[in-house]
């Protein structure tokens, strides 16, 4: 679904988005990739993993990894706040979904984005493209990247914490 | 020795041992005439008279051998008259004789042998028995017996008689001759003695001469240091006037200086009684403010107080907001689940969704009211403790103001006991004033007195001189002495200029009234002493 919005125009693009905050940077994520977002809880540290995967929590009964995305996008870590929380993402898996929860300094608002306020993101002189990156939103206030959750994390990534098998979540 | 004897008691003793020296002299003198006189006396008077009576005697024992022989030679002539006569001489004769005898006889003393003068009477007795022998022959005519008794008895006798006689003359003689030994002996004493006695008044005139020499020595240097001491005196008076006058002026001066000096005291005391007052108004204020003082103390520690609690229900509406904060942010978290869960939902949720953005917005509006409310909160919290830290430090000030009050006050308090002090002191200070102003008052009268007397003493001075001028003309070193005391009158005519000069002066400056009306009795008395002390030039041009 990523790579197809991805690759899709900027129209189909259009949508919800929950917006959230590292540091100073302003993100934007699809809010039908969002399964919840939860206060920051403490995490249970699991051995050899990669150093932005901060362990596992449990949510209602669910065992789900814990994603630092400050580490995960190479920006300078921070220490959690009041306003710190995690967001539980729905990622599409090898035909399941898995949830992932992703460390965040603030989260902002649900924002609907037309067409007209998103363009592509722009070739950086490689002529490589950012998988996951959607797309730029253009606000008032400045811009906002648009993360696309499924492609965010590599193949084995997040090793075996998202190969738990979890159906009948999925919508 | 002789220095240490006073000159009456040296010319006492010179004139006393002259005295005495002229006493032994006479004395001497007078014994030796004395004993001369009463040596020539004996030989005069009596050797002399022996020695006449003894030539009588032999003289008319001659005579009556010649009466005898006339008798004889008479008889054998036979010439009546011739006998008669010659017996009516011998009888005088005999008489004369035995007269003599009877004046030599009281004139014998026991050196003088009576034998003698016994023989000699009994020769006599003889010599008259023979001869009334002799008579009785020749009246019986019998002449050769009366040659015969003339020869065998009288002519004998009457030589024995007279050799008796010239024996006696002899003896006186050589008594006469004893008695000038004697006399020459003693005339020879005597003149050794007046030798003496006159080379003892030489020597005694010789000392007192020496005496008086020495005596006139130091009398002369007496009188010439007499002189100098008269100039000394002289030049002294001069100074002691001009001192004077000059005292005068000085107190004269120092009596005005001390009338401005009083006005000023007076002028003191008017400031300090001020000052008393002063002080003691700012003892009270003092007392008030620090009242003041302790009242603003108890205000701001029920301030401090006040804030302390302020401080607290800060923190508490701090928690309150935080809570508050908690809530929305939680409530807001509700709402995004809510927006994600209501597109989730897709058009179904399409209402609730507007519901979750609405919830979400109140929200957000109740964390910024929150946030704003706990950053005002904050403000007076830190406000409040701004505030309760300056007032420590105003509660801190004001102990120091209360300290510095109560120091003020102490200092306060000593300046009001010290200006009491002072205005006793300066009323001391001014009865010294008045008391120095009679004193100078009288200091410039006993200085006018004390030009007076200088006066006076110059006046003496000059009788001095006059004196020491007869001393001189009595010792007799007139002439250069004279000198010496015209000099002495001259120094004095001239140290006595600055006196005038300084009476000029007082005259001056009473003439251009500079001088305070207190002083104004002693000034009377300079212009009354004043002309009587211009004479004095002239007085000393006479002299």
């Amino acid at each position: 679904m990523a790579a197809v919005l991805n690759g899709a125009p900027v129209a189909e693009r259009a949508g919800k988005y929950l917006t959230f905050d590292l540091g100073t940077e302003l993100y934007g994520l699809p809010v039908l990739q969002v399964r919840e977002v939860i206060g920051i809880q403490a995490t249970a540290k699991v051995p050899h993993t990669p150093a932005h995967v901060k362990g596992v929590i449990n949510l209602r009964g669910k065992v789900i990894p814990i994603v630092d995305l400050r580490m995960k996008f190479g920006l300078p870590t921070a220490e959690h706040t009041d306003r710190t929380c995690i967001i539980v993402m729905q990622l599409a898996g090898r035909g399941t979904s898995i949830l992932v929860g992703a460390v965040v300094d603030r989260v902002s608002e649900v924002i609907t984005l037309s067409a007209i306020d998103i363009e592509d993101t722009p070739d950086f002189g490689d002529g490589t493209t950012l998988p996951y990156v959607l797309g730029i939103a253009k606000m008032r206030d400045g811009v906002r990247i648009l993360i696309d959750p499924d492609c965010l994390f590599e193949v084995g990534e997040l090793g075996h914490l998202a190969n738990v098998p979890h159906g009948g979540d999925q919508p | 020795m002789t220095r240490q004897m006073s000159i009456g008691k040296k010319l006492t003793g010179s004139f006393g041992a002259m005295f005495v020296t002229v006493l032994g002299l006479s004395i001497g003198a007078f014994w030796q005439v004395q004993s001369l006189t009463s040596e020539l006396n004996s030989a005069v008077h009596v050797t002399a008279k022996k020695q006449a009576l003894a030539g009588e005697i032999r003289s008319n024992t001659a005579d009556m051998l010649a009466s005898e022989e006339s008798i004889v030679l008479g008889s054998v002539l036979q010439r009546g008259a011739v006998v008669s006569q010659a017996k009516q001489d011998f009888r005088a004769q005999l008489s004369r004789i035995e007269q003599a005898l009877t004046d030599y006889q009281p004139l014998v003393d026991a050196s003088n042998p009576p034998a003698a003068l016994n023989a000699l009477r009994q020769d006599l007795s003889s010599v008259t028995r023979a001869h009334d022998e002799m008579m009785t022959f020749l009246d019986k005519q019998q002449f050769d017996m009366v040659q015969k008794t003339f020869d065998e008895t009288v002519l004998p006798r009457v030589k024995e008689i007279a050799s008796q006689a010239e024996n006696l003359v002899a003896q006186e003689k050589e008594r006469l001759s004893g008695v000038t030994k004697a006399a020459e002996a003693q005339t020879t004493r005597g003149t050794w003695l007046m030798v003496f006695m006159f080379i003892l008044s030489l020597g005694a005139a010789a000392v007192v001469i020496w005496v008086i020499h020495q005596t006139n020595g130091q009398l002369r240097s007496l009188a010439v240091e007499v002189a100098g001491g008269s100039r000394r005196v002289a030049r002294a008076a001069a100074q002691v006037s001009g001192a004077s006058q000059s005292l005068a002026q000085y107190a004269s001066e120092q009596a005005a200086a001390l009338e401005e000096t009083s006005a000023s005291m007076e002028q003191m005391r008017s400031v300090t009684h001020k000052n008393n007052d002063n002080s003691r108004g700012t003892a009270e204020l003092m007392n008030k403010s620090m009242e003041v003082v302790g009242a603003a103390e108890r205000t701001i520690r029920e301030m401090s107080a006040s804030m302390t609690e302020i401080s607290a229900s800060g923190e508490k509406i701090t928690k309150v907001v935080k809570l508050i904060d908690d809530i929305a942010f939680q409530t807001k978290i509700l709402s995004l689940n809510a927006a994600v869960e209501a597109a989730r939902a897709g058009a179904a949720g399409a209402g609730f969704a507007v519901v979750a953005e609405q919830v979400g917005h109140l929200a957000q509006e109740c964390a910024e009211a929150a946030r704003s409310t706990a950053e005002m909160i904050d403000g007076t919290v830190a406000g409040v403790r701004d505030g309760s830290h300056k007032l420590g430090r105003a509660a801190e000030a004001i102990q120091e103001v209360v300290k510095h009050s109560s120091q003020v006050k102490v200092l306060v308090d000593e300046v009001h006991v010290g200006s009491q002090e002072q205005a006793r002191g300066i009323d001391q200070v001014a009865r010294a004033v008045t008391q120095m102003q009679q004193v100078t008052q009288k200091t410039a009268s006993n200085a006018e007195e004390g030009a007076a007397s200088g006066r006076e003493l110059d006046g003496h001075a000059d009788r001095l001189s006059s004196l020491v001028l007869r001393m001189h003309a009595l010792v007799g070193g007139v002439e250069h002495i004279d000198e010496e005391t015209r000099g002495s009158a001259r120094t004095g005519g001239s140290s006595s200029a600055p006196a005038r000069s300084a009476l000029a002066n007082l005259r001056q400056a009473v003439s251009n009234g500079g001088w305070h009306n207190d002083s104004a009795p002693v000034m009377q008395s300079v212009g009354a002493v004043d002309p009587s002390a211009l004479p004095l030039d002239s007085e000393f041009k006479e002299f």
